[in-house]
């Protein structure tokens, strides 16, 4: 909402300055967006007429001029080089010394030759226009010598409000008048008055029938005969459009739009000629078509609701005219209407056609329904000066038996009418914003906001009233509402503010409290530290991404948007790795060759059944030099074994030390993911449940997502993972350990976890530990077979180990190893 | 017997000569060892006449502790020796780079959520979590936002299907707490949020964290403590703070907050668009209509709201110009903030 100061002063005589009426506003909840002065033009642009014209000697599209600015002043020499400029017309001129908008000093200077002494303008030179072709052309009676300035009004200052959308009522003069009265404790008053009958020169009236009397149970018209539409709006009038950024169209439009600025009514008027017989207002049939007046055809729903003739639409109700009953410059006789339509019933209707108008954005959020007849006066008054004519009598529409006996039923119509008093009691205001007010200041508030008060009980401090709120406020329908009102009126500012308080331990306690952070459970936080510890940057990445990414890595079923941004932005990830892929491949263009990334987010799971599950997930990727580089030697890149650390030290973070919980853990070689490496890859178990996968990336994968590889990236389920104990000691032996090293040749193909597994099953009840400390395949060693070398380490809680029972040990041991794995003992 | 004199400057001038450990150990043996010119002197002491014995055995001892003492400071002069010559040749350049791939670093985001989260769990807010896909009942309905309500247009809402959608703002999950929990209650959710919008200001996901405050006697006074308090405390500094009436469906009263600008401390900006003032959050008092939806007594409680865009908070902290940098993960961008 733009707000002209200089007319907002004809409403309200306010004596803030315009920094103080902004703040005001502002801390009112009119949020100010802008203050913007109206026009810069500096007072040496007058008014001129031309009384002389004759071609440039040398030049063709130059006009030579003699103006004339009134008073006792000679003419003046003008080259000029617009098309309009004739003998006679008016026209403003730049004098020298004069400043235009664009910042263009105007001097005495020669042109082609000739004596140029100052310039004619077009209205965008002087800052009233967009955009013009030609020189403006001001009224035959403008007086000459007259500053542009004062003949437009151009001292004023334009405040751009944006306003909630709860506030339609500040969608006009009146209201923002209403809002600055409330603020200043100055009266407001309507700028004209009010005429309330016109004398009748014919008795012609349209019949108007409301058949959706439910969205549009408020109707008037009035027929006015006679009119010259071919003339221009007046100034003050195309001005106040403008500075309210309405685009001035012919005087009837003007009109209209000018009553809708004023007192909040949209309205439109018809070209009688064009509407055939009576007027309806009803529901579209399913597919009937209009042409609205932006030219564009829409075939209607049932539920829409028009303005129509016999014949056909001639409005989409509430939003928009069509373009066949358009009042034009040639238009003789109109018919005007105001009319009120449900907020609801309308509400969204524009949307669903692309359109959002000055008509539909009132109507939606809610137009006072008591102003039709205030609007057809207004606007008849106004054209009657401007347009001439002859106005009929005002017809009022009607609605059928059928409908109106419907309608008795419903109370949503009658409560915007007539809205229903609330209760506003003084312990509920204290209750909500922590001070207690007095009545009297309570009563002064609300009824400058135009509410009817009723004190129901007498004491000072413990007071309750009966507020009845002003047709106009939809806003205001409980007891919160008036206590925002009045909150807002005394001022945010002005209200009391409490320090933070401590919860204290006497408080009830919650039925499943909540915060409370179990020691054995890690935090994601947690998590993420560790990782950033090890190196890894934390990136956030969209929780949307194209399906083929998708479909990289063989998730086809993934949740799609209806209204995505673009179809690189379609589908929930069903993982966290195409997004991380991709960052490394946005980074790899930007010369990046090392990269350690992890993101944590929901991924978007659809089952089987169709249901979603939205799970917290943490994943990584490595890739390049394992280290930044280095001057020594080259540093070695990242590998499978590198990731499986990360991945171990997460897991090691949220159980405690494996070594205590190693029957948890199960690493299963060759994840079921088809996109990883099937020889570098693996699962990952915990209590039984999928953790997720880690491993590197295919190479048919690399060549999808077109990246260079090796990349190693993991996948954890969050959830999973909310596992662990709290520590439990256990006390620490105070007799030596002994070490014993083996080494076995045995095939390839068996893992290292079969063996250490075997050990911790076979060694004995003394073994501590096991661990593999070499693996070499290669020369001394069989073809497909591998050396493995074990420590084991041996420790008794309380005696020394005698050599001879770790040697039985030992002996029981290589014979079963050899037994179970084929393997031999290497000597 | 030898000339004692002669054989102290033989020793002693072999010794000066000496080079290396080794020779001085010759040294060592020729005159200490156990058939050593000394040793000998001293074996022959036995066939002097008795009444010279003593003087005899008193120069030649006093020889002999002359040697050790010169051959014990040669050797420590030549340990000496070694161990500069070991230090030097081990001596590096420390200037160069030390090993390992140093840490990383959280993503900008995610340390201003870390830091807002500190703030309200250290003030007994507990940091609570919810789906992003949302139905319409919790993101819309229950927040007092009906189908014909003007402000959906205010959401710019990515949809599934008639019921599913992304969540505009992360004020499901206080519905979601209050289904579950029966006040009093203090929460914040954090989390990210979607919106169909993407230019020069707008990403179509962004963080939000909003919070939430329901107990028998919470008042407008206490959300201005809380907001304040904590702004304070973001921003590390004494800035004014002012609210706003505004209109949030959900809040009544409703505000919105500006702090004094930090880049210009209200001095008019770029940044503050010239006005001196960010606007850096929603806030106001729970709309009983929401209390009613999630089965609690509006007559009963009372609660304060608040809302704050996370990177917004990340830009004003670190100085950052370009939302949309938060989403591209440059790690140029991402190292600037370990």
């Amino acid at each position: 909402m733009r707000i002209s100061v200089s007319w907002l002063r004809e409403w309200v005589k306010f004596d803030w300055s315009i920094e103080t009426l902004a703040h005001k506003l502002s801390m009112a909840g009119l949020e100010v967006d802008a203050v913007e002065r109206v026009s810069l033009a500096s007072q040496h642009i007058v008014v001129a007429e031309v009384i002389e014209c004759v071609k440039h000697p040398k030049a063709d599209k130059l006009t030579l001029c003699q103006v004339s600015v009134g008073g006792s002043e000679s003419s003046l020499q003008v080259v000029c080089g617009a098309p309009n400029v004739k003998v006679g017309l008016k026209v403003p001129i730049a004098m020298p010394g004069a400043v235009l908008p664009n910042g263009m000093k105007i001097k005495e200077s020669k042109l082609r030759g000739e004596l140029s002494q100052g310039m004619l303008c077009s209205g965008e030179e002087i800052g009233i226009e967009d955009r013009s072709e030609g020189l403006l052309e001001l009224p035959a009676d403008s007086v000459l010598g007259e500053s542009l300035s004062s003949l437009y009004g151009l001292d004023d200052t334009i405040i751009e409000v944006d306003l909630t959308p709860n506030r339609a009522d500040c969608l006009s003069m009146v209201g923002i008048a209403r809002e600055v009265a409330a603020l200043s404790e100055v009266p407001w008053q309507y700028p004209f008055k009010v005429v309330e009958t016109f004398e009748h020169s014919h008795q012609e009236v349209r019949p108007v029938s409301l058949q959706a009397g439910s969205v549009c149970p408020l109707y008037r018209g009035r027929i006015i005969k006679g009119i010259n539409n071919r003339i221009q709006s007046p100034i003050w009038l195309k001005e106040k459009l403008r500075r309210a950024g309405v685009r001035p169209i012919n005087p009837v439009v003007d009109v209209t739009n000018y009553v809708m600025l004023e007192i909040g009514q949209p309205m439109h008027a018809f070209d009688l000629a064009k509407i055939e017989r009576s007027i309806t207002v009803r529901y579209a049939d399913s597919g009937e078509k209009i042409i609205l007046l932006d030219g564009r055809e829409i075939t209607l729903k049932a539920n829409d609701v028009v303005i129509a003739d016999c014949d056909e639409p001639l409005a989409l109700a509430g939003i928009m005219g069509g373009v066949g009953s358009a009042v034009l410059e040639e238009t003789q006789d109109i018919f005007l209407e105001a009319a009120f339509f449900d907020p609801v019933s309308i509400s969204g209707k524009a949307r669903s056609y692309g359109l959002h108008t000055d008509s539909s954005h009132r109507f939606e959020r809610g137009v006072c329904p008591g102003l039709q007849a205030l609007a057809i006066n207004r606007a008849t008054e106004i054209l009657l000066d401007i347009v001439g004519g002859q106005p009929g009598p005002m017809v009022e529409g009607e609605m059928p038996d059928s409908v109106a006996s419907e309608l008795s039923n419903s109370v949503e119509i009658d409560s915007y009418l007539n809205p229903d008093p609330i209760h506003l009691y003084s312990k509920n205001i204290k209750r909500l914003l922590g001070i207690s007010l007095a009545a009297e200041k309570i009563e002064g508030i609300l009824s400058r906001l135009g509410m009817e008060l009723h004190r129901e009980t007498e004491q000072e401090n413990d007071y309750s009233l009966r507020v009845t709120p002003p047709s106009f406020r939809f806003d205001i329908r409980v007891e919160v509402d008036l206590i925002e009102e009045i909150a807002r009126i005394v001022g945010y500012d002005d209200l009391p503010k409490q320090p933070m308080r401590v919860v204290g331990s006497a408080r009830k306690a919650s039925n499943q409290p909540l915060g409370v952070r179990k020691e054995h459970i890690s935090s994601l936080h947690d998590f993420k530290m560790l990782l950033v510890n090890i190196g890894y940057s934390e990136v956030i990445t969209y929780s949307f991404v194209d399906e083929q990414s998708l479909s990289y890595i063989g998730d086809s079923k993934a949740l799609t948007l209806k209204n995505p941004i673009s179809s690189e932005m379609k589908a929930m990830r069903t993982s966290l790795l195409p997004g991380l892929i991709n960052t490394l491949k946005y980074n790899q263009s930007r010369q990046k060759e090392r990269f350690m990334l992890f993101e944590s987010g929901l991924r978007f799971q659809v089952e089987e059944s169709g249901d979603l599950t939205q799970i917290p997930t943490l994943s990584g990727l490595v890739s390049g030099s394992k280290e930044h580089v280095f001057w020594s030697k080259k540093s070695g890149c990242f590998d499978f074994y590198d990731l499986k650390g990360h991945v171990m030290s997460l897991i090691q973070l949220a159980m405690g030390d494996l070594s205590f919980v190693q029957e948890m853990i199960q690493i299963l070689p060759a994840s079921d993911q088809k996109f990883l490496h099937p020889g570098q890859s693996c699962k990952i178990m915990l209590n039984n449940q999928y953790l997720g996968f880690f491993g590197a990336l295919h190479p048919k994968t690399l060549t999808k997502f077109d990246v260079d590889g090796p990349i190693f990236l993991f996948e954890i389920n969050l959830e999973v993972l909310k596992v662990g104990k709290v520590s439990k000691y256990n006390r620490l032996s105070k007799y030596p350990s002994v070490k014993r090293d083996l080494a076995f040749v045995y095939e390839k193909s068996i893992l290292a976890d079969s063996i250490c597994n075997h050990i911790a099953a076979h060694a004995g009840p003394c073994l501590e530990n096991v661990s593999i400390f070499d693996v070499y395949e290669g020369q001394g060693v069989e073809k497909d077979n591998k050396s493995g070398a074990c420590a084991l380490t041996f420790r008794h809680p309380s005696r020394t180990l005698k050599e001879e029972e770790i040697n039985l040990w030992i002996e029981k041991l290589v014979e079963s190893i050899e037994d179970s794995f084929s393997a031999k003992l290497r000597i | 017997m030898l000339d004692l004199e002669k054989v102290g400057a033989a020793c002693r001038a072999a010794l000066a000569d000496a080079n290396s450990l080794r020779e001085l150990d010759g040294i060592r043996v020729s005159y200490l060892g156990k058939n050593g010119i000394i040793t000998q002197q001293l074996k022959g002491l036995a066939s002097l006449p008795a009444g010279e014995r003593p003087k005899a055995g008193q120069l030649i001892n006093q020889l002999k502790t002359e040697i050790r003492s010169l051959i014990d400071d040669k050797k420590a002069f030549f340990e000496e020796e070694s161990i500069r010559e070991q230090l030097n040749s081990e001596t590096l350049d420390p200037t160069l780079p030390g090993k390992g791939s140093g840490i990383g670093q959280l993503h900008p985001v995610t340390k201003t959520l870390h830091r807002i989260e500190s703030f309200f769990s250290n003030h007994g807010f507990s940091v609570v979590e919810g789906p992003e896909v949302e139905d319409n009942f919790h993101n819309f309905e229950a927040l007092n936002i009906p189908e014909s309500h003007p402000a959906r247009a205010m959401h710019d809402t990515f949809y599934f299907d008639s019921e599913r959608l992304l969540r505009t703002h992360t004020s499901p999950v206080q519905i979601r707490t209050m289904e579950s929990h029966t006040p009093p209650l203090r929460v914040i959710c954090p989390g990210r949020v979607y919106r169909c919008d993407s230019d020069l200001t707008h990403t179509p996901m962004f963080h939000q964290v909003e919070g939430l405050w329901v107990d028998q006697n919470v008042t407008f006074a206490d959300l201005k403590g809380v907001i304040e308090d904590f702004l304070l405390y973001f921003f590390e500094a004494q800035l004014s703070v002012r609210f706003r009436p505004s209109y949030f469906p959900f809040t009544e009263p409703s505000a919105e907050v500006d702090v004094q600008c930090v880049s210009c401390a209200g001095k008019g900006c770029r940044i503050c668009k010239n006005t001196g003032w960010l606007e850096v959050l929603g806030c106001g008092m729970v709309h009983p209509n929401v209390f009613k939806h999630v089965d609690i007594d509006p007559e009963s409680y009372t609660g304060l709201a608040f809302g704050l865009g996370v990177e917004r908070f990340s830009m004003l902290r670190y100085g950052v110009d370009d939302l949309r940098l938060f989403f591209e993960n440059d790690l140029d961008f991402l190292r600037q903030f370990s």
